[in-house]
């Protein structure tokens, strides 16, 4: 079991979602959370005056999967979510020892 | 000590077993008649027999009396409640009465039943007097059982002699506690899942509201009608017993997933567009708001009201209705006073003849003036609205009156979203946004900040009914300003931000805002800096009325990252691109029959592109036409037109060097403000200078032959007949820039990335009158050319972009530097 964190751009987020639900995969956590990549944000010019945007507001994904579809849906994920462009994001995938459902107790 | 043997099991079960048949019937009929004052006397009935039999082994010889207290005593016994009971005995027969009502406890309690009792002695409850919230539930005490005499003495010979003397004590309580309790629920009746009973607006604020009208006095102003009233109190005990039947508890929250159960045991079926649920919630807004009116107008002032601070109206006759109530109501907001009883009275009263009143006497100055944001708007607009004065001006809003958005992501109903929507407006012009200074700045900056208030106000009319709503707001609000005699150009830029109010939410959320075609087509589609900026805070406002915390910082930055960006491209980005080959279609299928197409191509080759996107058709066929009117012996061509905010010059001349310089001179020498304006040429060499600006000495409206001896002077610096420095300091009319350095440092910044031609100058200074000419004339004193200027003001600021050029090639940045001195040096 993965646990896959994906940071994208907010308007790729409904695009991801489609294209996951297209795999089966629907139950994740979206969040709007803020940072930077290795580009460190960018300096915007408003009248004459520079203001720097260093935290760019991103999309965090968490979803929770079985291995084996995780390599599927990391596919999916940087397909949807590419534009090419600097800050398109980033996929981190992570071990999930257990998980457990609250409402009734069990380890799934 | 006298015997008090516990009732026989069987017995209990048989009184248990009456009292729930009897309560089954009662349910019964309840759900086919839906009568909740017939089901809750049955129930108070049913539970009266009970306790009276249950007592009746332990009442002996008249030893306490039972008084049914809250509710119960009120003979509204609702399903779950608890019983609330008073038992009071004589001091002297303490003692045997304690065991006695010890054991009629037990007996009670063995019942299941919730009991909320009290226990005093005649004697002390007299000496002590009741506290508040007993004196509250002893209101509508009543006996059920046992000593009425020992009852009465409480009842008819204390309680109203304890009630006169403690009138002002008890208004203040009930004031304080009402006062919390709407504070716990945030002092809103919208709430997704509201509280029938506790909530603003539920059962209690009937009761509060009838106490403190009771208490109050003769002549107080209340907005309903009794027979209202009496209506809305009957909805939400409906309500109440729906809830307590389908939850079988004494729970009194109209959950969201309960709401769905209960509309069709309410009656409310599911039409073709219409959940039955939608049309329930409706009811419970519009009656909710008629209690919570009631109860709020009952609610004691914070400080004592002297009546020479309020506004005091006797009567308004139906002639002038119009005119009297948009004064008062702007009296109201300017002097910060509230109306007396007596004004709410008579406007109540003259609000019908309004709508007649303004279609002989259209007021739109008065209507846009009543919308200026300022401290006190949303109160104003919300009283306007209690007291029909708004639906009277705006019947469209009716529409949407406590009409639900079903979801868990709006809070409000659609026309509280709206006033909320200008309260929004309103804390960001009061300082009160907390750390939203930047969209302040906006407002401050908005040059008919009335017209977003307005747009605010009617941006979601359209959703009375199913399908897209913005399309019918824009046309429902176009229709009603008409109405009201608005000029074109507000209804025009109304209408534009009801159209795209939703345009800047699908962008940030939909879109990459870091593709540069997206930028592009939102700004083609925005236009203009003045209307990005309204449609920014219309956004704003918008978003965050839709419920406490939905606008986030997150989204916040967004929206402001594309404000920026859009900013940039429609200031900066003015000439990056020019009409080549690509002109719009619908430019040469609406030309005039008198205008030649190719020679109209070849006018428009090289202007900015932009500029033909954003100038309405009649005006560029206009420009065309002086254009077209230019010879040798007539070298410069001129319109002055008037409109809403001012004055319109249009020159067109074969390009000349000084010439923007040239015409802000004369524009400085006769002291008008020039607050926008483009200057460009076309590729034949035309130069087409477009000056918006106001008459701030009122020169042209006191002498109207002014305007033609400006306009001869204007064409005479033209063509070089007259110097306008000579003209300017022979006169003495130069008008010195009056800069004001505790406002701001102006500031200059140059840019030379979006076009490989120009270098992009921006200045940013405080306005002043003269300060182009000021700056025009630096720039040309270094030999620079002015392929293109726009200039913009923003509130107290000018902000001024200027394309420049020297021998045909961008500006170096030694040059740059010197042109930045001596600018900051002229005006600074």
């Amino acid at each position: 079991m993965k646990l896959i964190m994906a940071i994208v751009r907010p308007s790729k987020v409904e695009e991801v979602k489609d294209a996951l639900g297209k795999l089966n995969v629907s139950g994740m956590t979206i969040s709007e959370v803020r940072g930077h990549g290795r580009q460190k944000g960018h300096t915007a010019i408003y009248r004459g005056k520079e203001y720097s945007v260093t935290l760019l507001p991103k999309m965090k994904m968490e979803i929770v999967l079985a291995d084996d579809l995780v390599e599927e849906t990391i596919e999916t994920i940087m397909e949807t979510a590419r534009t090419g462009e600097i800050g398109d994001g980033r996929v981190f995938v992570l071990p999930v020892e257990s998980q457990y459902n609250i409402r009734t107790g069990e380890n799934d | 000590m006298a015997e008090w043997p516990e009732m026989a099991t069987t017995t209990r079960a048989q009184a248990w077993e009456t009292y729930s048949a009897r309560r089954r019937l009662v349910e019964q009929s309840f759900r086919s008649d839906l009568c909740p004052e017939a089901a809750l006397e049955d129930l108070t009935q049913a539970m009266d027999t009970l306790v009276s039999q249950v007592a009746q082994r332990h009442l002996r010889s008249g030893l306490f009396c039972i008084l049914a207290l809250g509710g119960y005593g009120r003979r509204e016994m609702f399903p779950h409640s608890d019983v609330d009971l008073l038992l009071l005995f004589r001091g002297e027969d303490q003692e045997a009465a304690e065991e006695a009502i010890k054991h009629l406890l037990h007996d009670l309690w063995d019942l299941r039943l919730d009991l909320g009792h009290q226990v005093w002695s005649l004697e002390e409850m007299t000496a002590q007097g009741p506290d508040l919230e007993l004196a509250l539930s002893l209101s509508d005490a009543r006996i059920v059982t046992g000593s009425a005499a020992l009852g009465n003495l409480l009842l008819r010979d204390f309680l109203p002699v304890w009630h006169r003397g403690e009138t002002e004590e008890l208004r203040l309580g009930i004031d304080c506690l009402t006062r919390q309790r709407h504070e716990n629920f945030q002092n809103t009746i919208f709430h997704l899942e509201p509280d029938l009973k506790e909530g603003p607006g539920g059962l209690r604020d009937v009761l509060a509201g009838g106490w403190l009208s009771k208490l109050r006095g003769e002549g107080q102003f209340v907005p309903y009608s009794q027979e209202r009233i009496d209506a809305a109190s009957s909805f939400m005990k409906r309500m109440r017993m729906l809830v307590h039947l389908v939850r079988g508890r004494n729970l009194n929250r109209l959950t969201y997933r309960l709401q769905e159960k209960i509309a069709p045991l309410a009656g409310y079926e599911s039409e073709d567009d219409r959940m039955g649920v939608e049309s329930m919630m409706q009811e419970y807004y519009l009656n909710a708001r008629v209690i919570h009116g009631c109860c709020r107008y009952g609610l004691v002032p914070r400080r004592p009201v002297d009546p020479s601070t309020q506004i005091h109206l006797d009567g308004v006759s139906s002639e002038r209705a119009g005119p009297i109530i948009l004064k008062v109501f702007r009296d109201s907001m300017t002097r910060s006073k509230p109306l007396s009883d007596g004004a709410r009275m008579s406007i109540a009263r003259g609000s019908s003849e309004l709508a007649a009143s303004l279609r002989r006497h259209p007021q739109p100055g008065s209507i846009m003036e009543l919308f200026h944001p300022r401290p006190g708007l949303y109160r104003a607009l919300t009283e306007m609205y209690e007291l029909g004065v708004l639906e009277a001006l705006f019947p469209e809003f009716g529409g949407i009156k406590a009409k639900v958005t079903r979801d868990f992501y709006h809070q409000y109903t659609v026309d509280e979203h709206s006033l909320m929507a200008i309260r929004n407006i309103e804390e960001l012009r009061a300082g009160n946004s907390g750390g939203d200074a930047r969209f302040a700045a906006l407002l401050d900056e908005a040059t008919h900040p009335e017209l977003l208030t307005l747009a605010l106000l009617l941006h979601d009319v359209g959703k009375s009914r199913e399908g897209h709503h913005a399309d019918r707001s824009t046309r429902m609000a176009g229709a009603a300003l008409r109405r009201l005699c608005f000029p074109a150009e507000c209804i025009e830029a109304v209408s534009f931000l009801i159209q795209q109010h939703l345009s800047m939410t699908r962008v940030i959320f939909r879109r990459d805002l870091e593709d540069p075609r997206v930028i592009d087509r939102f700004a083609d589609r925005v236009g203009d800096p003045d209307r990005l900026r309204l449609l920014c805070l219309l956004t704003y406002a918008d978003i965050k009325a839709v419920g406490p915390g939905v606008l986030k910082d997150w989204t916040k930055d967004l929206l402001w990252q594309l404000y920026v960006s859009a900013y940039r491209k429609l200031t900066l980005g003015f000439g990056v691109d020019s009409v080549e080959e690509e002109t719009p279609d619908l430019l040469f299928r609406d030309l005039p029959g008198d205008l030649d197409a190719r020679d109209f191509g070849r006018f428009l080759e090289g202007l900015p592109l932009r500029y033909v996107k954003i100038t309405p058709h009649s005006e560029i066929y206009e420009h065309y036409r002086l254009a077209r009117g230019l010879r040798t012996d007539r070298p410069v061509r001129l319109r002055l037109t008037r409109d809403l905010d001012g004055y319109k010059l249009c020159v067109v001349t074969p390009d000349r060097f000084h010439l923007f310089a040239r015409i802000a001179g004369v524009l400085a020498s006769f002291g008008m403000n020039i607050f926008r304006g483009y200057a460009m040429s076309n590729r034949a060499g035309t130069t087409l200078d477009l000056f918006h600006f106001t008459d701030v000495r009122r020169r042209f409206a006191l002498n109207p032959s002014e305007k033609q001896t400006f306009q001869d002077l204007v064409s005479r610096v033209i063509r070089d007949e007259r110097s306008v420095e000579t003209y300017l300091k022979g006169n003495g009319r130069l008008v010195n820039p009056h800069f004001s350095p505790a406002r701001f440092r102006p500031s200059v910044y140059f840019e030379d990335e979006p076009t490989q031609r120009y270098t992009i100058m921006e200045l940013v200074a405080p306005d002043a009158v003269g300060l182009l000419y000021t700056i025009a004339e630096r720039i040309s004193s270094l030999r620079c050319n002015i392929d293109l200027v726009l200039i913009n003001t923003e509130g107290e600021r000018a902000v001024d972009v200027f394309y420049l050029s020297r021998d045909g090639c961008r500006l170096g940045p030694d040059l740059q530097q010197e042109l930045e001195a001596q600018i900051l040096q002229a005006i600074g």
